[in-house]
């Protein structure tokens, strides 16, 4: 599979991290390296998560409630950490996701206002 | 920290485990296992980035990094214990400076009275003629209390002299006797120790004469007897009954000027209803206002008040009566607050100087410290972590500072009480509290932060490559700027505090020299409680032939003495119209012949007083010059008449009359050896009897003659006791405490800003030879000559020195006029001062520069060479 050329790729905008991991957390409980891959593969590997960097995020995620973490076996019966979305973590998503469809649409109407006009 | 441990390790296990799958991932694509593991690991990222990260969400991160550094920050101050010892004590004396003004301002200025509801206590100050602060008549004093409707209590108070007797002990005791109305009391005390306080109910006319006696007086005098309610002691002729013992700590704060003193020891009720709008005005009135009430308000009803007795009584209305409410605190500290303040600004500006003296020792440090920083830098530690551990390090140097600044500013507030500044005295007790340690925490962690701030954000602003390239050398010398910078911020501040204290300096030396219109070397002075006219008479004559005593007379108010109430009155010449009359006040003194020879005044004209002079004859006066110069100029006074206040009928009986200018004496100081008040009037004791000290000339050591004097006092009159032996030079050195302490503390403030400075300008110069050993050497080897060298030096280092200095002066001629009310003699903004304070500053700066000059002088090439 060819990646996209790096140029291509995009940094992640401050916070946009923690939905993502969310809406990849919506699917069922994964662990680090399993959000990490999906997140690039659902993009297209477009969306370059810098591993490090997810760490941190699942850590936050977890201190404020939205997530929670368990020791479990993996595919391959090694034991591993998987991250689970709580109830609130649920609730928190739905607010995430209309926020950023606002914010997406709200940019899009300044980028792209032509477009926008033959759409409606 | 188990479960901190466990997180940690679950945190690593988590990446490690990531960093596996990665690589296998990577295998499976067809990479080489070495290579598959290498593309995992980059693509990764920092790993320890990421595990810090994380553990900062987890909430004790913050704590655990403080730990680390604070304990990192001490192993660094301990590695360098010569720049730790230095930063600690310059701290410590800027901060212990201001522990103990703090101490000194938050005891006067902030703490509220000890009174009940003492936010409310008003002092009620008469406005007669021309004196803003007199006393009130009993008369006036009652009108107050019945037409007043915001204050809900209200009491007047005088303090005179008078001896007791105990029970136990027959020796009679001279005390302070205040008269009191039956408010007073209870406004400045909630129960008494013993027994009741007044109640108006006291007040009736044939009510048996009562007391109320002091804490200390019942421990002296009674042996602290828990029956003395109902006793009687002896107050003079008379024998009262005890109703009650005030509290341990019970004292009157009253202004300075009041001449009410802290603890009287005898609380008698003043006599029934005073009838007489004339009569004599003295008594100091304080007023608790009803809750709710506000100055201002009480304000505008007072001055109603005064207008309508301006209108009813035709004297009030001649001498323009006025009332002026003053909260009591407020005009308590009236007189200090001015000092205080200019001392705390000073201690602020020391501070200031402190932190960057401190700041100058850190910027050079971390120059040296870059390695370490580069290598931390490398090792990702963020630009805010640097910052926060270097700040992190100054706030513990601030901290460690403040608590060896607790142990001076401990020394400071002995030294300062062992001055005895009068004013501050009486103002309660000064001394290391909870509010001072917390006044020191709160000014170490800021001092801390503030002197830290800079070289901080200098450490973290630096670009690694180059910092490993050099080793450091061009970042070191990249300070230099900045150190420069402060050197100037630092001279510029000293400047400033070494011109105001030249300023003070200056003050207190006129002070010594002016002439307080006497001679005060070799005069004693005493007070005998009680005797009349014919004892004094034959006291003076038996003092006189005393061996070594020269001359004796005796006055009502020695000069310069504010313990006894001050007698002032109106005056006015014959022919004056009545619309001038009791417009102008005068300082009178009753005086036994011989007075003015005594304390070495000067009589300009006329003659001095002779035991003929007495009420039979022809009333007589003496005036002072500058009573004659106001009240007819270009004339000869003699012989001319004046109207004034006197009581041949007795003490403090009294009556207008006429009497005849026989002298012109020079003005004495009275009040202040700065100031001159009033003019003054001298009557002959037996036209104004009332109670004298007594004056000695003598050529013998004073520690001979209070025996020899109690001797002839008590051969005269057994009942008479002789109290209060003062040197009047010791009145005089009184008088000259504040400017003396003033000056004093600025003096030392100021010695430690140039410390500081010196230190600082020092420190920059040698650091900067040290950095350019090698250029020199080269210059040297190119031909240069040592004195070239010394040159140079000198004038890199003199340069933030004198722009230190012009930016002082603008500073200077900016704060100066704040002292403007201390000064005597000079001006703010004193050319010769300023000029002074540049010259001086400049050569302590040259000698700073100097020794590493020298040093650079001494490079020897080759070495030089080689070190570079």
């Amino acid at each position: 599979m060819p990646a996209p050329d790096r140029k291509q790729r995009l940094e992640l905008l401050q916070g946009t991290l923690d939905l993502l991991i969310l809406r990849t957390l919506l699917l069922g409980p994964a662990h680090g390296h399993a959000i990490a891959k999906a997140i690039a593969f659902r993009s297209d590997d477009v969306l370059q998560v810098e591993e490090g960097s997810l760490y941190p995020a699942l850590h936050r995620l977890i201190r404020r409630g939205w997530i929670s973490a368990e020791e479990g076996p993996s595919e391959n019966n090694r034991r591993a950490k998987f991250y689970r979305l709580t109830g609130r973590g649920r609730r928190q998503l739905a607010v995430e996701t209309g926020k950023w469809d606002r914010l997406a649409a709200a940019i899009a109407r300044i980028v792209r206002p032509a477009e926008q006009e033959g759409k409606s | 920290m188990s479960r901190r441990k466990r997180m940690m390790e679950d945190l690593d296990r988590d990446i490690r485990d990531h960093i596996e799958r990665e690589t296998r991932d990577n295998i499976d694509r067809g990479m080489a296992p070495e290579d598959a593991r290498f593309a995992a690991l980059r693509k990764f990222g920092n790993v320890m980035r990421a595990k810090e990260d994380a553990r900062a969400t987890w909430g004790f991160l913050w704590l655990e990094q403080f730990v680390q550094d604070v304990r990192y920050g001490l192993r660094m101050l301990g590695k360098s214990p010569g720049f730790a010892a230095i930063a600690i004590l310059t701290l410590a004396l800027g901060i212990g400076a201001n522990t103990a003004i703090f101490s000194v301002v938050h005891a006067i200025l902030l703490k509220p009275l000890p009174y009940p509801a003492s936010s409310r206590l008003a002092i009620v100050w008469s406005g007669v003629g021309d004196a803003d602060r007199a006393p009130s008549s009993g008369f006036a004093f009652e009108q107050i209390r019945e037409r007043s409707r915001l204050f809900e209590q209200i009491g007047g108070i005088w303090v005179t002299n008078a001896a007791v007797t105990g029970a136990d002990d027959p020796q009679p005791e001279p005390v302070k006797l205040a008269e009191v109305t039956s408010g007073l009391l209870s406004l400045f005390c909630d129960r008494p120790a013993l027994g009741r306080l007044f109640v108006p109910q006291d007040v009736a006319p044939n009510a048996p004469v009562a007391v109320i006696v002091s804490n200390g007086l019942w421990r002296r005098k009674f042996g602290s007897d828990p029956r003395i309610v109902g006793k009687t002691l002896r107050l003079g002729p008379i024998a009262p009954t005890i109703l009650g013992v005030l509290p341990e700590d019970f004292r009157l704060i009253f202004p300075g000027d009041s001449s009410i003193p802290e603890s009287p020891d005898v609380y008698v009720l003043l006599p029934g209803r005073f009838t007489n709008p004339e009569g004599p005005e003295f008594l100091r009135v304080v007023g608790r206002l009803r809750p709710g009430a506000t100055f201002a308000e009480a304000q505008s009803e007072a001055a109603a008040i005064a207008r309508q007795l301006r209108t009813a009584i035709k004297g009030y209305g001649d001498q323009n009566y006025r009332l002026s409410v003053i909260p009591l605190h407020d005009d308590d500290v009236h007189g200090v607050r001015g000092v205080l303040t200019i001392l705390l600004g000073g201690v602020g500006l020391v501070l200031l100087v402190a932190c960057v003296n401190v700041a100058n020792l850190l910027l050079a440090r971390a120059g040296s410290r870059h390695g370490e920083t580069a290598v931390r830098s490398a090792l990702g530690a963020s630009r805010l972590r640097i910052i926060r551990q270097f700040l992190t390090e100054s706030i513990v140097l601030g901290l460690l500072g403040g608590a060896a600044a607790l142990v001076l500013a401990w020394a400071t507030l002995k030294v300062i009480l062992l001055l005895r500044p009068e004013p501050l005295l009486h103002l309660g007790a000064i001394r290391l509290d909870a509010a001072a340690f917390e006044f020191t925490f709160a000014i170490a962690l800021l001092t801390g932060f503030i002197f830290g701030l800079f070289p901080a954000l200098a450490a973290a602003r630096f670009d690694l490559a180059t910092a490993f390239r050099t080793g450091g050398r061009n970042l070191a010398s990249g300070h230099r700027r900045s150190r420069m910078a402060l050197v100037l911020v630092e001279v510029s501040l000293s400047f400033a505090l070494l011109a105001g204290t030249g300023l003070l300096v200056r003050t207190f030396l006129r002070v010594l020299r002016v002439d307080p219109g006497f001679q005060p070397a070799n005069v004693l002075s005493f007070t005998p409680l009680g005797g009349n006219y014919r004892f004094l008479h034959q006291l003076q004559q038996s003092l006189g032939s005393l061996p070594g005593v020269q001359s004796v007379s005796a006055v009502s108010h020695l000069p310069l003495d504010e313990s006894v109430a001050n007698w002032y009155d109106y005056y006015w010449p014959e022919g004056a119209p009545p619309d001038q009359q009791s417009t102008v006040m005068a300082d009178f003194r009753s005086v036994l012949p011989g007075y003015f020879k005594v304390i070495g005044a000067s009589l300009i004209e006329g003659r001095d007083f002779t035991d003929a002079d007495d009420p039979a004859h022809q009333h007589v006066a003496i005036v002072d010059d500058d009573l004659a110069r106001l009240v007819w100029p270009g004339q000869n006074p003699l012989g001319k008449k004046l109207n004034i206040s006197d009581s041949p009928a007795g003490p403090y009986q009294f009556q207008r009359d006429w009497v005849a200018v026989v002298g012109v004496v020079r003005h004495v100081q009275c009040h202040s050896l700065t100031r001159a008040v009033r003019p003054q009037v001298y009557v002959p004791f037996p036209l104004a009897p009332r109670p004298v000290s007594f004056v000695l000339r003598a050529s013998v050591p004073f520690s001979t003659l209070p025996g020899s004097i109690r001797q002839q006092v008590s051969r005269l009159n057994g009942t008479v006791a002789a109290t209060k032996f003062i040197p009047l030079s010791d009145l005089v050195a009184q008088a000259r405490s504040q400017s003396r302490f003033v000056a004093f503390l600025s003096a030392s403030l100021a010695a430690i800003a140039l410390f500081m400075t010196s230190i600082g300008i020092y420190g920059v110069v040698s650091c900067l030879v040290t950095l350019r050993t090698g250029e020199i050497g080269l210059r040297m080897a190119l031909g240069a000559i040592p004195a070239d060298v010394r040159r140079m030096v000198l004038r890199n280092g003199m340069a933030p020195v004198v722009f230190g200095c012009l930016v002082g002066i603008a500073l200077s001629v900016a704060l100066t006029p704040l002292l403007a009310a201390l000064l005597f003699g000079v001006r703010p903004n004193d050319l010769a001062t300023l000029a002074a304070t540049a010259l001086f500053l400049s050569g302590v700066g040259l000698l700073a520069c100097y020794i590493p000059a020298r040093r650079a002088m001494r490079v020897d090439p080759m070495v030089a060479l080689r070190y570079q």
